[in-house]
Formats: C-alpha cells, sequence, structure tokens
C-alpha cells in the first residue's frame, strides 16, 4: 500500500503537466470563486484539489500507462481499487497541507484575504470529496475514456457552479435549500455511497480487459 | 509439475478478431518462441495469460495453477517484458526499482545491483532518457531480480540492433542454464529464435498452427525450388506455400520425401528457415 | 575438446555433434570416465537449443559411447575394443565407398585408385 502512495506522490510531482496545474490552479479558483465567505473557497479548493489528484493517480493506473506494469505485479485488481479508494483520504492531506502553505503565503503577502486553515470546512469537504469519486470512480472504470471524462466534466463543472451559487446567494442559494446537505446525514450517505461504489468497482474492475 | 505454462483451448472474441481455441504447453527448463505476423494474436495471448484482457473460454495454467484463482501468488513467480511504451516514463530507475520491488516476495537488490552494472544502467537516470535497447535492458533486470521461475516477454527485441539482440539472447542463455525456470518469447523476428528456442509456437490469425520442438520443425519443413515446366496443379496442390516467377517456381513444403520421389534431381531443395515458414505459410 | 557445428550444413547439428563426440571418443581423445559438457552448458557454449545437445547425447548413450547419470553429468563410457574396432573400420568402410563412388562419376578405373593408395601408403 505504502509504495503505491509513495508512487503517486512521485509522480504527482514528476509530471511538468501535474506541477503546472497545481502551480496556476489556487490562483485560477480565487478568481473564479468570488465568495461572500473564505471558507466557502477555501473549501472549493480542498474538495477539488484533493479529488483532482485522487482521479488523476486513479485514471494512471486503473486504464492510462501505467495499467499493464500495475496489474502484471503480484497485486490483486481488487487490491488496486482498494489501495485507490483509499488513498484519497492521503489527498486529502496532500491538498490541505499544500492549500495551507500556499494561502499562507498569499495572506502573508497580501494579494487578498483567504482562509488558509479550516477545520469546519476540512470535515465537509471530506463526505462531499468522498460523494463525488463515488460516482466519477466507477465511471472511468465502465466506461471508455472519452465518456468518462465527459462525466467527470459534468460532476466537476456541476460542484463549481453548485459552489459560486452558494457563494452569490448565500442562504437563499440552492443548495441550502436541500436539507440533505446539512449536518450529520451527509457524512452518513456519504459513507454508504463510497462503500458501494468500492464494491461496484471491485466487481467492475475484475472484469474489464485493460 | 509437469508443465510451467498451459493454455488449453483459450478463447477470446473481439469486433473484428478472434482467438480461436489455442493451445500450447510449455515443460519448465526450456525456451518457446511465439511466432506469427503483425496482429496473429501473440500480444493478445499473452495479455490473456497475465490477465490483463479477461478470457472468454479456456483454461490457463501457470506452474499447473489456474491463472485467476491464484493470480497473487503466479505474478510473483513471473518475470515480465513489454513493450517499452508502458513504462512510468517521469520516474528514475531507482524510484521504478523501490515501487516495484515492494511487491515481490522475493526480490533481490543484489541481483539487481549486478544487473544494472553489468549493462551499464545508471541508478538515478530518468526512465524517459533511457534508449530504446537500455529501456529494455531496465526492464530486463527487473524481471530477473526476484527469482522468477518464468520469463514471459512480448516482443522484447522489435527495434533493437542486431548486436544488441546477441546481447539479449546471450542473457537469455544464462538464465536457461537453470533448468527449473522457462522463457516463453514472442517476436516475429524469427532469426532470434533460431538459435535458442526450443519450442516454437507459430501463431496466425488467432489460430495456432503448430507447437513443436524447433529441431523438428527444421526438419519437417523444406524449400523446393525447380523449373516452371514442373509445376502443374496437382504438384501446386501439394506446397504449403508457392512462388512462381518466369524463371521457375520456389516453394514450402512439410512433405519432403513426396517431392524428392516424385522429382529427384530435377529440384534443388535447401533447409527451410522459420521465416521462410512463416512467410509462405502466411501468404501461401 | 573441439566441436564446431555448421548452420548451413544439410546434416542436423545433433548428428554434427554426435559425430564429433565419437570421433574424439574413438580417436582416443576423450577416454572412459571422462566428463561431458552438461547439455545447458554446450547448448549455451554453441548458441543451439538444449533439446538438440540433450539428442545428441541421447544418441551417444544408445550407441554405448556415453553414460549419462543422473544429477551428475554424462560420461564417457568404457569402450569394448573390439567395439572400438568394428566401428573404425565402419568409417573406413563409409570413406572408402565414398571414394568409390567419386572415382566412378570420373570414369576412373579399379587400377587408377590401386596406384593412388599405394603411393599415399608409402608417403603417409
Amino acid at each position: 500500500m505504502l509504495a503505491v502512495l509513495k508512487k503517486d506522490l512521485i509522480l504527482l510531482i514528476s509530471n511538468k503537466r501535474e506541477l503546472i496545474f497545481m502551480l496556476f490552479y489556487i490562483p485560477f479558483l480565487i478568481f473564479t470563486v468570488d465568495s461572500y465567505d473564505p471558507k466557502m473557497l477555501y473549501f472549493t479548493i480542498i474538495v477539488t484539489f484533493a479529488y483532482l489528484t485522487s482521479l488523476s493517480s486513479f485514471y494512471h493506473d486503473i486504464d492510462g500507462k501505467g495499467k499493464y506494469i500495475l496489474n502484471s505485479l503480484p497485486i490483486t485488481a481488487r487490491r488496486i481499487v482498494l489501495y485507490k479508494y483509499a488513498s484519497i483520504f492521503f489527498h486529502l492531506v496532500i491538498s490541505i497541507v499544500y492549500a495551507g502553505i500556499y494561502l499562507w503565503i498569499i495572506n502573508l503577502a497580501g494579494i487578498t484575504i483567504v482562509d488558509y486553515f479550516n477545520i469546519e470546512m476540512i470535515f465537509k469537504a471530506i463526505p462531499i470529496v468522498m460523494l463525488i469519486i463515488s460516482i466519477i470512480f466507477p465511471a472511468y472504470i465502465l466506461f471508455e475514456p472519452r465518456i468518462a471524462q465527459i462525466i467527470n466534466m459534468l460532476v466537476f463543472l456541476g460542484f463549481l457552479i453548485g459552489m459560486v451559487n452558494l457563494g452569490a446567494l448565500g442562504e437563499k442559494s440552492f443548495i441550502k435549500m436541500i436539507g440533505i446537505f446539512q449536518g450529520n446525514s451527509l457524512t452518513y450517505l456519504a459513507i454508504i455511497m463510497y462503500l458501494l461504489s468500492l464494491l461496484l468497482s471491485m466487481v467492475l474492475y475484475q472484469k474489464k480487459d485493460l | 509439475m509437469k508443465y510451467i505454462l498451459e493454455v488449453n483451448q483459450l478463447k477470446k472474441e473481439f469486433k473484428d478478431f478472434k482467438l480461436d481455441s489455442i493451445s500450447f504447453k510449455l515443460e519448465p527448463g526450456y525456451i518457446m518462441g511465439f511466432i506469427g505476423p503483425n496482429g496473429a494474436g501473440k500480444s493478445t495471448t499473452i495479455k490473456l495469460i497475465m490477465n490483463l484482457l479477461k478470457k472468454d473460454g479456456g483454461e490457463i495454467k501457470v506452474f499447473g495453477k489456474d491463472h485467476i484463482k491464484h493470480e497473487k501468488e503466479i505474478k510473483d513467480r513471473i518475470g515480465f517484458v513489454y513493450d517499452q511504451n508502458y513504462y512510468y516514463e517521469d520516474l528514475t530507475i531507482n524510484q521504478m526499482r523501490n515501487i516495484v520491488a515492494s511487491f515481490y516476495s522475493k526480490w533481490d537488490d543484489k541481483q539487481f545491483n549486478h544487473y544494472m552494472s553489468q549493462f551499464n544502467l545508471n541508478p538515478k537516470s530518468k526512465i524517459r532518457t533511457l534508449s530504446k535497447g537500455m529501456k529494455m535492458k531496465f526492464s530486463l533486470a527487473i524481471a530477473l531480480s526476484h527469482h522468477a521461475d518464468l520469463i514471459i516477454m512480448d516482443e522484447p527485441t522489435s527495434g533493437l540492433d542486431p548486436v544488441f539482440r546477441r546481447e539479449i539472447l546471450d542473457i537469455l542463455y544464462d538464465i536457461i542454464q537453470d533448468e527449473n525456470k522457462s522463457i516463453f518469447f514472442s517476436t516475429h523476428i524469427t532469426t532470434d529464435l533460431e538459435k535458442i528456442a526450443d519450442y516454437i509456437t507459430f501463431i496466425n490469425d488467432g489460430k495456432i498452427v503448430f507447437s513443436q520442438s524447433k529441431d523438428k520443425i527444421l526438419e519437417s519443413y523444406a524449400i523446393v525450388k525447380g523449373g516452371p515446366e514442373l509445376l502443374d496443379d496437382s504438384t501446386r496442390k501439394k506446397f504449403l506455400g508457392l512462388r512462381e516467377t518466369k524463371f521457375g517456381f520456389e516453394g514450402l513444403t512439410d512433405d519432403l520425401d513426396l517431392f524428392k520421389r516424385n522429382f529427384g534431381d530435377r529440384v534443388l531443395i535447401e533447409r527451410a528457415s522459420l521465416e521462410d515458414i512463416m512467410v509462405y505459410s502466411v501468404r501461401g | 575438446m573441439r566441436i564446431i557445428v555448421s548452420n548451413s550444413s544439410n546434416e542436423p547439428i545433433y548428428e554434427q555433434i554426435s559425430k564429433q563426440i565419437k570421433g574424439m571418443i574413438l580417436k582416443g581423445e576423450l577416454k572412459e570416465g571422462d566428463l561431458l559438457p552438461s547439455i545447458r552448458g554446450l547448448a549455451k557454449e554453441l548458441q543451439i537449443s538444449v533439446i538438440t545437445t540433450k539428442r545428441a547425447y541421447d544418441e551417444l548413450e544408445k550407441e554405448g559411447f556415453i553414460q549419462t547419470v543422473q544429477g551428475k553429468g554424462s560420461y564417457v563410457a568404457g569402450q569394448n575394443k573390439e567395439l572400438m574396432r568394428e566401428k573404425k573400420l565402419k568409417i573406413i568402410e563409409d570413406k572408402l565407398i565414398e571414394v568409390v563412388r567419386e572415382s566412378k562419376l570420373l570414369d576412373l578405373k579399379y587400377e587408377e585408385i590401386e596406384e593412388m593408395l599405394k603411393i599415399l601408403f608409402q608417403e603417409v
């Protein structure tokens, strides 16, 4: 497990495209998600950063270049999927640390006021990331990459739009109106969806032609 | 264990290609060459053995065990060498080694370092910077550093110069000194196999044409050359593959005695190379 | 020990090997009890298939020239002096048959060959 995580980290750092993304993504979000509440900005950054890096490592191993090598090593398909699902928490930690440092520097430099660490938001972020991953991971296993990418785009945009909407309308926004996103029910839903998604992914991946 | 690799009635169907009930077996201690033209199904077969593609029917046994039920323990003992496009280009050799080593129960760092120096590879270099040949040597080093008993190679020498290919063959000869290990080696460069292979399995268009000891194959086939006057419809049918020109004909046969009897000294009979056999069988 | 194989000869490689080893035994270059190279080692040195060397050794064993001990290797077998002489005679006979054939192709008469032999017996 540790080896797979180490590999993800190394790949993240070694790939030029990934590095550029990491560098410019946060400023990009700062501009687009003009939020009434700096907490929301932080939330958006953490969620999308964790989900995108998780997805990138997932794709690389499951369907991308790494799939033949990884699946030829002595590891079962189920375990690969399990590690991928478990590793999103690792990616969350990286997001929190990375975003924290980046935003802290921005704060220090006085460019704009941003929240660089917010426990409340972190706890809200975790179930949201889990929910997004629950949809995206099986999609990538089941569908061919192009279709999966479309689904990914839709989910990502949907989330961003939701955040922008929330930021703009605050209490009156669409999201606040759906009670389901309040409190503990969100966490339970996330856990259930996550586990179901894990099982589904395991079954699908075992049958998949690489 | 009687056979180190056993493929029985293996089936796989794609939209426009079918692997049609292929079967062959390999005993420990021998090298099997897997030949066929491009698109014949060589890579597909190897991917099915490694469970990268999921079979539609049939049975595959490695080390006497079902390749799906015992997938993890089997893969622990297999060293694989694929087309080099599948590597993690952004990593260094050391980083790649660290990742791979943690998966194998019998990883041997000493062996790996020995191969690194034998192949003149710098462990700190990024995989992306390696030439084709070096990438291949690197993957061979990995495949040979965890006490694997079966080495599976998918077109490992294509794109490499003959000097290089000869070096690889030398390494393979060393491996096979251990009579418990076997090598399964797919290629369309038949000259590599002419020397080293013990067995040859020839696949064409998703079907096995033959799977036999190389010596027997080279003994059974021959190239017959003669003048155009010797050809008529009945003789033409006796060839497996035939090429006619204004000046004569050249054909492949597996029935040498027939030609010797019927034409004796009027034809020139030569040994057929694996390449001849492949080309004539495919072209007809 | 000297073994040279030709890839382009029409003679199968295993036969070339067994012939050469046979020759060495008959000439006394290989003595009773001498250990032969392992089939795998020989295959590697000659860059041929293990099956080929195995076949050569199987042939030699069948004809009584060598003995294989499981786990240890192949040894030159004790040669029955009578048998060896007979085998050597057979080799000479084969060579003479070839001489006769060639002579007939050139339309040489027996007497001319006899002359040649006489001279050679004196010179060699």
